[in-house]
């Protein structure tokens, strides 16, 4: 098979089959390959590690039709390192020619023979603006757990709300909730786990002006665009329940401009390494943040704010609650407690549809 | 503090007094935690191994240690050194480095101030002790041990009891000190010092730096030549937190079963997380010491996804190292130590997430130890314990078997 192509376009479809692909080692060397496939002026290109399959399809300038298997790591490499302009892929039988701006290469193909041939799921597709389900899942997905051990809670699970489609990931420090009022892909009761690792690749992927379409089906979920298709594996668990988590109400509110907030979190980072929590006393003179570490020094820093209800000190993991606050929308966000050792809830002003729960650190 | 371990317990057995009492090594093996001033005049001091003791003085009385008292007395301690400056520096349970440089105003001149602590000593806790004066650490430390009462062959002399470098005149005291008297000379470097003729502080400190560098290696050579001019600059740091936690035990018959090297961890592993809670720190990392019969010794660490302070944790830290270990050749030694300390603050949870993981165990248990803690100490160590500890007689720190650490 022989086609032309643009390296940036090439890149970076190849840069996440390459993530998908490398993520498990060599029990089936083939799992290791980005496969690539030419029907005239179409280039197909997979890679998956049999939980998540990716699949792009790109316009190409074709040659000759064909296929074949390339390491995804120095496929990826490559084609990464050349310059930008044109690309032409020649792939044999026995390698490779991979010929950019000035540089050509020429590497070995796999045998393509136990790459696995996955189908989407044979469900019924529902469809939503891609730009909306990547702002939401950018908003979730960091808060579900990286920890393999904790199965469950690495996923993020999408499940029809009151209103609409709801997002909620939770490592079981903090847990991160969106609701999509209005969208409803899933009919009320219907809950999937999805691992948060295949969302995070997809919402990286998304582009802002067109439509996905999502087959929910059994074992595997589908994601498709016009160029690519995500399907991943389900994760069969219980969740926790969401809503238990949410009062009605909080006795204590806090409320400030959310960048000098991230700032100064910021900030307080470089004194409070992994396990130093950071200290925020919120008051109606603002919020104090305060860093005390054994051996390397303290720092204190005061932004503005309004308080309602009375003044409370808690500590945080700065990453967390960091985090939390980025997450939000708007210009402004509040920080609601009842108590010192209970959730806070961090939310933007004038967003309802994004709620943030953090534990606190004992200080 | 003079004979600290031994004179506490002749407060409890005054008919002892005046002979050659020795702390610890009560089993058929251990080692000597602490020696009269009686026992030292036949050569036993502490951490020999109580067999070689016993041949050198057969008419020695073995008393087993009770570290948990000792703890006590050393707090009581701390809080008569606490009430003359707040500049208190703990080195070990029965030492301690003070800076008085603010408090001679007050009450008086260092000499005077160490005159009252030696009489506020020995009004409240009965217990003597020594000490030096200097304007550092270093000089301090070996101007302590100066003033202890010496015992040699000879008999005992009974020591300044306070003794007080005069400013200006530091090398003149140091100089004639022989050079095992300085910090980080042990065995090995008395050896190399040795063999190229240094006896005293005095020799050495009349080599040039890289000489004394190419006989000890560069970073040690330096030290010692800092010292040899007595140079110390260290301040006294009240707040010096110590650098690990740990409890280690000699078993007078060696351990076999799994089980029962479970017992004992979970044993020693409640003693640690105790001291760890009581100084205020966590434990980043935990360390399980084996030494086997055949004295092949092997250490294992574990470090927990956050720091921990409870029994439970440590024990749950430590298992799955536990099952990696063949105990049948027999275990003569364990020790668990308390590592990478910081500060207490592990995160909670929104909820369970139903393992039995080593933080979710820490979770858990960090409220009943506070329950816990507040029963021992009300009532003392014997009140509470886990129950997998109650098959053996002792408490946790009570071994009469060996030497625990106190950090």
């Amino acid at each position: 098979m022989k086609f032309r192509s643009e390296q940036a376009e090439l890149s970076e479809a190849l840069g996440a089959l390459a993530r998908i692909a490398s993520a498990r080692g060599s029990s089936a060397p083939a799992l290791a390959g980005i496969r690539f496939a030419l029907q005239d002026d179409t280039l197909t290109l997979s890679s998956t590690d049999l939980d998540i399959s990716l699949q792009f399809t790109l316009s190409v300038g074709g040659d000759k039709n064909g296929d074949g298997l390339i390491g995804a790591t120095l496929i990826n490499d490559i084609v990464r390192s050349l310059p930008s302009g044109k690309v032409t892929l020649d792939i044999g039988a026995d390698s490779a020619n991979i010929t950019g701006v000035k540089a050509q290469f020429s590497v070995p193909v796999m045998n393509a023979v136990d790459f696995p041939r996955t189908a989407p799921a044979s469900a019924n597709p529902v469809t939503m603006q891609a730009a909306v389900l990547a702002h939401a899942l950018g908003q979730v997905v960091g808060a579900a757990s990286k920890e393999p051990a904790k199965q469950h809670l690495t996923a993020v699970q999408l499940s029809a709300g009151q209103s609409g489609l709801c997002l909620a990931a939770t490592d079981s420090y903090r847990m991160a909730i969106k609701d999509l009022p209005g969208i409803n892909v899933l009919t009320f009761g219907q809950s999937y786990l999805i691992p948060s690792r295949a969302l995070r690749e997809l919402q990286r992927l998304l582009d802002a002006n067109e439509e996905i379409a999502i087959r929910f089906g059994e074992i595997e979920t589908t994601f498709e665009t016009s160029r690519l298709q995500l399907t991943t594996r389900l994760i069969n668990a219980n969740f926790p329940n969401v809503q238990s988590f949410i009062k009605a109400a909080y006795a204590n509110k806090f409320t400030t401009a959310r960048e000098p907030l991230i700032e100064a979190l910021r900030r307080s980072r470089v004194l409070a390494r992994e396990n130093t929590p950071v200290k925020l006393t919120m008051g109606a003179n603002g919020m104090r943040i305060e860093v005390q570490t054994n051996d390397q020094g303290t720092s204190t820093e005061d932004i503005e704010g309004q308080m309602s209800g009375a003044e409370l000190t808690a500590g945080f993991n700065p990453d967390y609650v960091r985090e939390g606050i980025e997450a939000t929308a708007g210009d402004e966000v509040t920080i609601e407690m009842n108590e010192p050792n209970q959730p806070a809830v961090i939310r933007g002003v004038g967003d309802p549809t994004f709620t943030y729960l953090l534990m606190p650190q004992r200080v | 503090m003079d004979a600290f371990f031994v004179s506490v317990e002749l407060l409890r057995r005054p008919d002892l007094l005046g002979q050659p009492v020795v702390v610890g090594g009560t089993a058929g093996r251990g080692v000597v935690a602490a020696a009269s001033y009686e026992a030292r005049r036949f050569g036993v001091y502490s951490a020999m191994s109580s067999s070689h003791a016993r041949r050198l003085c057969p008419q020695a009385i073995f008393l087993p240690a009770n570290h948990s008292l000792y703890q006590e007395i050393s707090h009581q301690l701390h809080d008569i050194l606490i009430s003359f400056t707040p500049l208190v520096e703990p080195i070990s349970v029965d030492e301690a480095f003070l800076d008085v440089t603010g408090s001679e105003k007050l009450l008086g001149s260092a000499e005077d101030l160490a005159w009252m602590i030696r009489g506020r000593v020995k009004d409240e806790l009965q217990l003597s002790c020594s000490v030096g004066l200097a304007r550092n650490k270093f000089l301090a430390k070996l101007a302590s041990d100066f003033a202890k009462p010496q015992a040699s062959a000879r008999g005992i002399e009974p020591g300044h009891q306070v003794y007080r470098v005069v400013p200006g005149a530091e090398l003149e005291f140091l100089h004639p000190l022989p050079v095992k008297a300085l910090w980080g000379v042990g065995p090995v470097t008395l050896k190399k010092l040795e063999s190229i003729g240094i006896r005293t502080v005095g020799d050495l400190a009349a080599l040039q730096e890289s000489d004394l560098q190419a006989a000890v290696g560069m970073s040690h050579g330096s030290h010692l030549f800092a010292l040899g001019r007595a140079d110390d600059d260290r301040a006294v740091e009240p707040d010096r937190v110590a650098k690990s936690i740990g409890h280690e035990e000699t078993f007078s018959v060696d351990l076999i079963t799994t089980q029962e090297l479970r017992d004992e961890i979970v044993r020693l592993s409640e003693a640690v997380a105790r001291r760890v809670r009581r100084a205020g720190v966590a434990a980043g990392t935990v360390l399980l010491k084996i030494k086997f019969s055949d004295f092949q010794t092997i250490t294992r660490s574990v470090t927990p996804r956050s720091p921990i302070t409870t029994g439970p944790a440590f024990v749950a830290a430590l298992l799955p190292v536990l099952a990696t270990i063949d105990a049948a050749q027999g275990v003569r030694l364990l020790g668990v130590h308390a590592q990478k300390l910081g500060e207490p603050n592990s995160p909670m949870r929104l909820f369970g997430d139903d393992g039995d993981s080593v933080e979710e165990i820490e979770q858990q248990w960090s409220a009943t130890n506070e329950a816990v803690d507040e029963i021992v100490s009300r009532y003392g160590r014997q009140a509470i314990r886990p129950a997998s500890a109650l098959s053996d007689h002792t408490a946790p720190g009570d071994s009469p078997y060996g030497p625990d650490e106190f950090d």
